[in-house]
């Protein structure tokens, strides 16, 4: 198992299990949360290094846990989910601090590539002083 | 009803109609996600040797790729619906035409398949962006299309092609093989609507046929409009 924390949070029960299961195949361990509530609570507790965060929820927002997160630990890094027409949310969610966004259905490789990334970037910033 | 209302009335009904559009593609493509990552799972399975039994593994697979490759074509339809019906959340904005003729043309396509039009498709690469009106340009280019295919009989031909001419983006629609002589490029009962688009646009439609050409080439130019 790489050294890669991973939380996924959607309120896709299905969705973020799978992924989940897929991203531990790969020795990801990822941990799943089914809302922002849930998530930020989460993050106090067992702090990952990349979280992936869909924009569309029912309690609160990607946009604003993306906000609490980066209010508790700048340096964990989100990679956010968008839908095909919310590509400005997901912009919106960079100039917040996102790491990036990604489209939903997602592509496998590139959420890999980019976590691989955004887990190189949050070292970086945990060494600088 | 005077008809300023009657106007104000079907625009703020296709907003509703392009928001409620938007919400069913947005949860369509949520059913695709959870769908594409359990055939991925099914398809890691394989990969790690969890299916021990060869042909049971090989009929997997291929049932695999099939989902997968039907997933993407799903999804790509729901991304172009999505788009449609985002598009009048700014009405004036810019954009890249070729972007809009092919979410357009996946569409167009089946109405030509129907007649067994053979449709070509030749998009000007490096096409600069315009900042106009992109649903209208959808919709009058939607337009000349619908009455070009009426005009054209079945199993003739008809090539869709973006260029650049003084500043403006073209469009050409030519006509190839057998069709109906036209009185007009712009169909009577759609005229007005047309015109006033096109106004709107300041855009031109007109007859691009040269005389010893078999062709009939409508030519749809389109310039980018002042932001300010």
């Amino acid at each position: 198992m790489s050294e890669i924390k991973v939380l996924i949070v959607d309120d896709e029960v299905e969705f973020a299990e799978t992924l989940a299961e897929r991203l531990g195949l790969r020795d990801i361990a990822a941990e799943t949360v089914n809302n922002g509530k849930d998530a930020l609570a989460t993050i106090l507790i067992r702090p990952p290094d990349v979280v992936i965060l869909d924009l569309k929820m029912p309690d609160l927002s990607g946009l604003e846990v993306l906000d609490g997160i980066k209010a508790h630990d700048p340096s964990i890094e989100v990679i956010m989910l968008t839908g095909h027409g919310s590509t400005s949310s997901g912009i919106e969610g960079m100039e917040r601090g996102a790491f990036d966004y990604i489209m939903k259905p997602i592509d496998l490789d590139l959420l890999l590539e980019k976590i691989n990334q955004a887990y190189e970037q949050r070292n970086t910033r945990k060494e600088q002083p | 009803m005077n008809e300023n209302r009657d106007n104000e009335l079907r625009t703020q009904q296709l907003e509703f109609f392009g928001r409620i559009l938007a919400g069913f593609t947005h949860d369509l493509k949520n059913h695709l996600a959870i769908i594409k990552e359990s055939n991925g799972l099914i398809s890691d399975m394989i990969a790690m040797g969890w299916v021990t039994d060869e042909a049971v593994a090989a009929k997997l697979e291929k049932i695999v790729t099939s989902i997968q490759g039907r997933v993407g074509q799903a999804t790509d339809l729901a991304n172009n619906l999505n788009s449609f019906a985002h598009r009048l959340d700014t009405p004036l904005s810019s954009f890249q035409v070729n972007t809009l003729l092919e979410e357009e043309l996946i569409f167009l396509r089946r109405f030509a398949r129907l007649k067994e039009i053979d449709l070509k498709i030749k998009l000007h690469e490096n096409l600069p962006a315009i900042y106009n009106y992109p649903s209208l340009v959808q919709y009058v280019f939607f337009k000349l299309f619908a009455m070009a295919l009426r005009k054209l009989k079945n199993r003739a031909g008809m090539e869709i092609a973006s260029g650049e001419e003084e500043g403006c983006v073209k469009i050409t629609i030519s006509l190839l093989g057998e069709k109906e002589q036209f009185t007009t490029l712009i169909d009577d009962e759609s005229a007005a609507a047309m015109q006033e688009a096109l106004a709107r646009m300041q855009a031109n439609v007109n007859d691009l046929s040269q005389a010893r050409d078999e062709k009939k080439i409508i030519g749809l130019l389109i310039p980018s409009l002042n932001k300010t």
